[in-house]
């Protein structure tokens, strides 16, 4: 009834390769929902230290970033999985099915979208603390990884200039192959690839961009 | 109180919100960019439906003007938004220890509450015409517009928008919590309001749902206007808005005056 009768385009299954809309966009609305949550959180670390006044105080300390984030990460990780499970009981009650699908695919496919959640996540929060600001970075990214990497409708109805703009996005890719080992029971993991290169990319600059950051911020201040 | 006094309270409110609300930045990302990147995104998500004849979609939208359909909805969508955000910031007066200050000058209360509604209006009043520009591009057939319907209908509404804008702030009165406005006004009255979903595929609850939102009306005044498809129920939707309008002004009194008396009994002495 809300989806309009299902009255989908012949289109749409080519660029999907499922004709099940109502699964194709509660599997889009989830993984939505755990990623802009994932990253806002880890995100927002960083900033939210400087504004309670300990960020000093864990700069001094020799403990190390990465397992600082990564910390931050795992403890995200059971927050918005809770939210999930939420969210994936009322998706199985408005009619999301899932064909039988194959658990290695699956566990990887999990991985691959969580490392690429994390690694935007670390170029968001550098952009964050560099401009003191939360409210207009998160949302107006938000607003962007909702147009283009196809949470809502496959991206090749998008113009093909809004699409390869999508492409520098690992989540792009990552909820490409998630959703397909979800959605049709099959993936390719060549497709791996890119989310691995662009992951390993946006964690490494978003590693040396939070270092200088940091160093100029109480020199700024 | 006189006329004169009316109107130095109501253009002091408004002066009052100009300088604290105007902020570089913000204003563009909250008013354009966002609004319109989600306009974008929804126009794709509607991509994937059938649209051609005998479609499901073109019995609730008249062929190929989806992109209509959807802007008309944004455009008035966004004027309500704009006045939900005065009631939304309401919870900074009472933060900052003004409103007490308001209460004890002779000042009507109620200009003070237009005043805010009627200036979060004129502050997205820029990015109003900025979407107003683009419906009219997308608009290929500008001469199935009915003109002499549409321009007072867009008057209409934006009186009706500062009057829910000033009965949300009436509510806001009695918590200090504001947020809840937010999170009540933005998703539900854009799913029910029928900006992108046509309220006429809604199920019967949807509907009931629906007809609480001075949104609606305003939708079913603007489109019909776009599409010169003023039937009967343009003019039920009409009588509804000015009607139900005219109820809230008195409601926004009511709970103006209850909300005065609860800080009385519930506040100490910096009321709030």
């Amino acid at each position: 009834m809300y989806l309009i009768n299902g009255d989908i385009d012949s289109k749409f299954a080519i660029y999907s390769g499922s004709d099940d809309y109502l699964t194709y966009v509660i599997i889009g609305g989830m993984l939505s929902i755990f990623s802009v949550s994932m990253m806002m959180n880890v995100s927002r670390a960083l900033i939210t230290e400087w504004r309670e006044g300990t960020l000093e105080a864990l700069l001094l300390s020799p403990s190390s970033r990465s397992g600082y984030f990564l910390g931050n990460a795992v403890q995200q990780l059971y927050r918005s999985g809770a939210e999930l499970l939420v969210v994936l009981f009322f998706g199985l009650l408005a009619g999301l099915r899932l064909p039988s699908v194959h658990f290695i695919s699956l566990l990887v496919g999990i991985l691959l979208f969580l490392l690429s959640c994390y690694a935007m996540a670390l170029v968001l929060g550098s952009i964050m603390l560099y401009t003191r600001d939360t409210f207009i970075v998160q949302n107006t990214l938000f607003t962007i990884t909702a147009l283009l990497c196809g949470f809502q409708f496959p991206r090749q109805y998008l113009p093909d200039y809004l699409q390869a703009i999508g492409e520098i996005f690992p989540l792009t890719y990552a909820l490409q192959l998630l959703r397909g080992t979800l959605l049709t029971g099959e993936s390719r993991l060549i497709d791996a690839l890119p989310i691995i290169l662009l992951s390993v990319v946006y964690i490494t600059v978003g590693q040396w961009t939070n270092r200088r950051i940091e160093r100029g911020l109480f020199e700024r201040f | 109180m006189n006329l004169h006094s009316l109107w130095f309270t109501l253009s002091a409110e408004i002066t009052k919100q100009h300088r604290n609300r105007v902020k570089g930045r913000a204003v563009f990302f909250s008013l354009l960019l966002w609004p319109a990147l989600t306009f974008l995104t929804t126009y794709f998500t509607m991509q994937p439906f059938r649209t051609g004849a005998g479609s499901a979609l073109s019995k609730v939208i008249p062929d190929g003007r989806i992109p209509l359909f959807l802007l008309s909805g944004y455009l008035v969508f966004q004027l309500y938004w704009t006045v939900v955000q005065a009631a939304w910031l309401f919870e900074q007066e009472r933060k900052g220890g003004t409103l007490e200050v308001v209460f004890l000058t002779p000042a009507s209360k109620m200009a003070f509450l237009y005043g805010r509604s009627i200036y979060s209006l004129f502050h997205g009043i820029w990015m109003f015409a900025c979407f107003s520009i683009l419906t009219f591009i997308f608009l290929a057939d500008a001469t199935t517009v009915n003109w002499g319907a549409l321009l007072p209908v867009l008057v209409l509404i934006m009186i009706s928008a500062v009057i829910w804008g000033a009965l949300l702030c009436a509510i806001s009165l009695f918590s200090r919590d504001s947020g809840l406005i937010y999170y009540i006004f933005q998703a539900p009255m854009e799913l029910f309001g029928g900006v992108r979903i046509p309220p006429a595929v809604f199920p019967a609850w949807a509907t009931g749902l629906s007809l609480l939102f001075p949104l609606t009306y305003s939708l079913v005044l603007v489109r019909g206007a776009l599409y010169d498809n003023i039937g009967i129920s343009w003019w039920w939707a009409l009588g509804a808005l000015i009607v139900g309008s005219s109820c809230l002004v008195i409601c926004t009194r009511y709970l103006l005056v209850r909300a005065e008396q609860h800080a009385r009994v519930k506040g100490n002495w910096t009321l709030f």
